[in-house]
């Protein structure tokens, strides 16, 4: 009886604890619902996505320098490289490849995936053997990995608990966003599995990126908000 | 809970309960999406149901409610399509093949569609969930109880209906507007035409909250760190005029004979929400100022119009504390309730439940069981029952 209420209880569980992450700064943003950032190759801005449809380029504090209205709604990736930036639309499944020098729409690439509208793609990275990395959010949390020509290679199925609201890679490691548990993840890609966790004192975190201090970046979709923190590496 | 623990006892359901548990090893995952880019349309559902057992009141011999009842069989088909359009089709096809019209859990439960395109507001126009009381507004499968709180199960006021709304958010999301005109008939508006007086209802609704917006949902299911609040502010009003001679469509009454009156409805909601790192609260207060256009018509029991101002008082409070342990997989919650259906009544009715529900799969496979004590009842309105007792499984696909 006691290893049926064990197994019945403990399914899923992780093992570590979580480090709680004090924030070092919080800026309040005029975007509205933004769903995820991404820090350009120089350094010097952000790209943010919001819900309602717009990609942004702000500075390091979240104002906006440039917009533009992408067509579509429910807009929850972005990635930024050094010529162009990416944004997944959870809904219609579909990437959308902006210039970053014009601003405009270069292509759109459609991800098929019959999961349900809502628990679709809320993440996408670039692993640093140029592979990219598209997540879904949950049930089940699927790992897309594409080539360079957007091609599905390989699909694997994290068997992690709450869900992957958005995804980064930072000195050769994937990390890894819930909103649902307010949590990131320092993760081992090969074995899908969590190495650490940090807990975030952030209602409804959505986005993660890194600067190239260190510095982590969260925005909060329900909080209109972008916060600092310092690398969860020294911890 | 000990009397719920006792009850289980009773039944020697514990037993049961095990080993349907240690069945189950496998979560729900099915929810499905088609589109083409730029349309796009899920296909969901629900399955539900539960074994409901009742402690009668003494020399009351007819159990005919300890049975196994099937809830939910219900499919939902949501859609986008482009920027500015959605649309929402759900139906239990539990209820349609029973014929309920039970308003807590109707055969047609949402057939609408929605504007987004405009700068100011959007457009709903159809079927469905009347902007009104936040426990109305909450789906059923994020709660751990089988039943709402009485009061407000659609018999003192519709929770559903026939209309047109607008609805608008602002504040970032932490404050919305809903404004609503509907037939006002509830429920019953589904079967075809108004009643004799071709009045309709308006409803509108205001919901702030802090720090960021609060969704109608029970359960504090994610911890969160820091504490949040959602307040809600509600009304509603209709005027009927029957003819003489003209009666209002059957069932639009409802099961205290209130729900629709002929004459004046003035109602008010006012409900409260709170949440913080698993433990969460609710409280919601009903209202309603029903002026028959009979001043001597039976609500008033026998008053004279000088003695009760012309017109009677309907409604009830509920609280409700919740706690989510998540390394359990568990939530437990409490709730008390106590509501009046004509004040010119002597007495109230008092009713506490309390609630377990373990998750299998967060709340889209869960076990949930609720037990309700009757504590005291007008005599006019009186169950037959002093304890209900519901365990089963729901399950969205």
């Amino acid at each position: 009886m006691r290893l049926l209420i064990a197994c019945l209880f403990c399914g899923n569980m992780i093992a570590q604890t979580a480090i709680k992450l004090p924030v070092l700064e919080s800026y309040s943003l005029s975007i509205s619902e933004p769903s995820d950032i991404a820090v350009s190759k120089d350094g010097k801005s952000l790209f943010i996505v919001s819900d309602d449809g717009a990609l942004y380029e702000t500075d390091l504090k979240g104002n906006s320098i440039r917009s533009i209205t992408i067509g579509i709604i429910d807009a929850e990736a972005v990635y930024a490289d050094g010529e162009y930036v990416y944004v997944v639309e959870e809904r219609t499944r579909l990437i959308k490849q902006y210039s970053i020098k014009e601003f405009n729409l270069i292509r759109t690439i459609e991800i098929p995936y019959q999961g349900g509208r809502n628990k679709s793609f809320e993440s996408l990275t670039k692993s640093s053997e140029n592979e990219w990395l598209l997540f879904t959010e949950r049930d089940p949390i699927w790992m897309f990995q594409l080539n360079s020509s957007f091609e599905i290679i390989n699909r694997i199925k994290w068997d992690v608990p709450g869900d992957v609201s958005a995804a980064t890679w930072h000195k050769e490691k994937l990390w890894l966003l819930s909103d649902e548990l307010a949590e990131v993840w320092l993760t081992d890609v090969k074995s899908h599995s969590i190495l650490k966790r940090f807990k975030l004192p952030v209602l409804n975190p959505e986005g993660i990126a890194f600067l190239p201090n260190g510095k982590m970046l969260i925005v909060s979709d329900d909080g209109h908000k972008l916060y600092v923190f310092d690398d969860p590496n020294l911890n | 809970m000990f009397l719920m623990i006792q009850i289980l006892i009773k039944m020697r359901i514990n037993r049961f309960l095990l080993s349907l548990l240690s069945l189950i090893s496998f979560a729900s995952k099915a929810q499905v999406t088609i589109g083409n880019g730029e349309n796009s349309l899920e296909i969901s559902g629900v399955l539900s149901t539960y074994y409901n057992y009742r402690i009668l009141e003494n020399g009351v011999n007819e159990k005919d409610k300890n049975r196994f009842n099937l809830r939910d069989a219900q499919i939902q088909l949501e859609g986008r399509e482009g920027k500015n359009w959605e649309y929402k089709l759900q139906i239990d096809f539990a209820d349609i093949t029973q014929g309920s019209s039970d308003p807590e859990n109707p055969g047609l439960m949402d057939a609408w569609i929605q504007y987004k395109g405009l700068k100011w507001f959007d457009v709903r126009i159809g079927y469905g969930k009347i902007a009104w009381s936040r426990s109305s507004l909450t789906p059923f499968i994020y709660s751990a109880y089988w039943q709402r709180a009485e009061f407000l199960r659609g018999s003192f006021n519709s929770r559903r209906d026939i209309g047109l709304s607008i609805s608008k958010s602002f504040w970032k999301q932490r404050a919305s507007l809903d404004l609503g005109v509907y037939t006002g008939l509830g429920e019953i508006s589904l079967k075809g035409d108004n009643d004799a007086s071709g009045a309709l209802e308006y409803t509108g609704r205001l919901t702030l909250a802090w720090p960021t917006q609060f969704r109608n949902r029970e359960i504090d299911d994610r911890h969160v760190r820091k504490p949040m609040i959602g307040l809600g502010l509600s009304a509603r009003y209709t005027n009927r005029e029957l003819p003489i001679g003209a009666f209002f469509p059957a069932g639009a009454a409802s099961e205290y004979g209130i729900k629709v009156i002929n004459g004046e409805k003035r109602s008010i909601g006012i409900d409260v929400a709170a949440q913080w790192q698993g433990i969460s609260a609710q409280f919601e207060l009903i209202q309603s100022q029903n002026s028959p256009q009979d001043s001597v018509s039976s609500f008033f029991q026998g008053f004279t119009s000088q003695q009760t101002g012309g017109y009677f008082i309907s409604g009830g409070w509920t609280g409700q504390l919740n706690y989510h342990i998540k390394p359990l997989k568990l939530i437990v919650s409490g709730r008390y309730e106590t509501y009046n259906v004509n004040d010119l009544l002597q007495g109230e009715n008092e009713r506490f439940s309390s609630a377990i529900a373990y998750q299998i799969n967060g709340f889209q496979s869960m076990i949930k069981a609720q037990l309700t004590h009757v504590i005291t009842s007008e005599k006019i309105n009186a169950p037959d029952w002093t304890d209900q007792f519901r365990i089963g499984w729901q399950y969205q696909f």
